[in-house]
């Protein structure tokens, strides 16, 4: 059992490092799995002209039984890939200091 | 099945008259507990354990079955093989209780007996042809409702609860994530629990010493999110959350 779970583990961990290196893998293969809300959002300049930016939440939970830590990573960039690498590299960052945790 | 219920019933009863500080008795329950308690659900069933032998006692809650994860990548289950595991000792009013980090390493920490206020009220059930007595507490965080059986003079229960004039046979918060129902009440013997009366002796801190280990656990994540923002991207906007969500309420 614990095995199971440590494997399943060790998959999410080298899925997350490799997501973080690779846009192309976040963006193609696990588009709706992976990326929570994708969303513009319009901001004003000084010359009043609108410009967008691409906002993207990343969530991740690991969880315990009786305890669970939730992170969610939300990055704002005037591209969505600039935000979706933003966001991954917030949560891997994250993820990482678990790992280091448990190993 | 409830005539053999009735039948060990009696002879546990017919047990406890004549031997009452000997006897052991093994109590399961059918348990279900939503793993995302407080934010989604993720309910899972598990068998409660609860072994009685004179003042001690040792309650397990496994899961049954194979587990399910959820359909979802972001998901990291380190769930131990037993939630909600307690030894109790009435003799030295202890209470310890087991703590499977993120790691996995089973750490101990001892807690009161059987602290919480009880409300009795009047209000009765049958469970399996015994009847039961409503009473209702909030203890760390939560509201608990137990039925107990004044007819089985243990005041014991499953996981920290305890303390009612008779054995919780149903137990369960009031957003009803955790809830168990017994199901088999057995007599047995000669069960021993060495392994909690070497970790008492050796000395345990207490619930205090368990909310700092959990806050420093956050605390490290949460300074990581904090220097993971510092980008070169100066238009950039980021936001991060780090949620910690515990059973009993970290103080």
């Amino acid at each position: 059992m614990k095995k199971v779970i440590l494997l399943v583990s060790f998959a999410f961990a080298a899925f997350m490092s490799h997501a973080a290196d690779n846009e192309t893998s976040l963006k193609n293969d696990n588009k709706d799995q992976q990326v929570k809300s994708v969303k513009m959002l319009e901001s004003k300049t000084d010359d009043q002209q609108i410009s967008r930016l691409c906002s993207v939440t990343l969530k991740g939970v690991v969880n315990a039984g009786v305890f669970s830590v939730e992170i969610s990573c939300t990055n704002s960039a005037e591209s969505c890939e600039q935000a979706t690498k933003l966001s991954a590299s917030c949560l891997t960052a994250a993820l990482k200091t678990v790992k280091d945790i448990i190993y | 099945m409830k005539k053999i219920f009735t039948t060990l019933f009696i002879f546990i009863s017919t047990l406890s008259i004549s031997q009452p500080n000997t006897d052991g008795f093994l109590v399961f329950y059918n348990a279900k507990f939503n793993n995302q308690f407080g934010r989604g659900n993720d309910f899972r069933e598990y068998q409660g354990k609860l072994i009685i032998q004179g003042n001690q006692s040792l309650f397990t809650m496994k899961e049954k079955g194979n587990i399910i994860p959820l359909d979802d990548k972001f998901n990291i289950d380190v769930s131990p093989d037993s939630l909600f595991t307690v030894y109790k000792d009435a003799e030295s009013s202890s209470l310890i209780f087991d703590f499977s980090d993120i790691n996995q390493q089973i750490l101990y920490f001892a807690d009161t007996l059987h602290p919480m206020q009880w409300i009795l009220t009047q209000e009765k059930k049958m469970i399996d042809q015994i009847t039961c007595l409503k009473a209702h507490t909030q203890f760390k965080g939560r509201d608990y409702i137990a039925w107990y059986a004044p007819s089985i003079p243990i005041d014991n229960g499953p996981w920290k609860l305890g303390g009612l004039p008779g054995l919780i046979l149903e137990a369960y918060d009031a957003e009803d994530d955790w809830h168990l129902v017994c199901t088999s009440l057995k007599p047995t013997s000669n069960n021993t629990f060495l392994f909690y009366e070497k970790i008492i002796l050796k000395g345990l801190e207490g619930y205090e010493a368990y909310t700092d280990y959990m806050q420093k656990i956050f605390r490290r994540i949460k300074s990581t999110l904090a220097t993971s923002q510092t980008g070169d991207c100066l238009t950039c906007e980021n936001k991060s959350v780090i949620k910690l969500h515990t059973w009993e309420k970290i103080y």
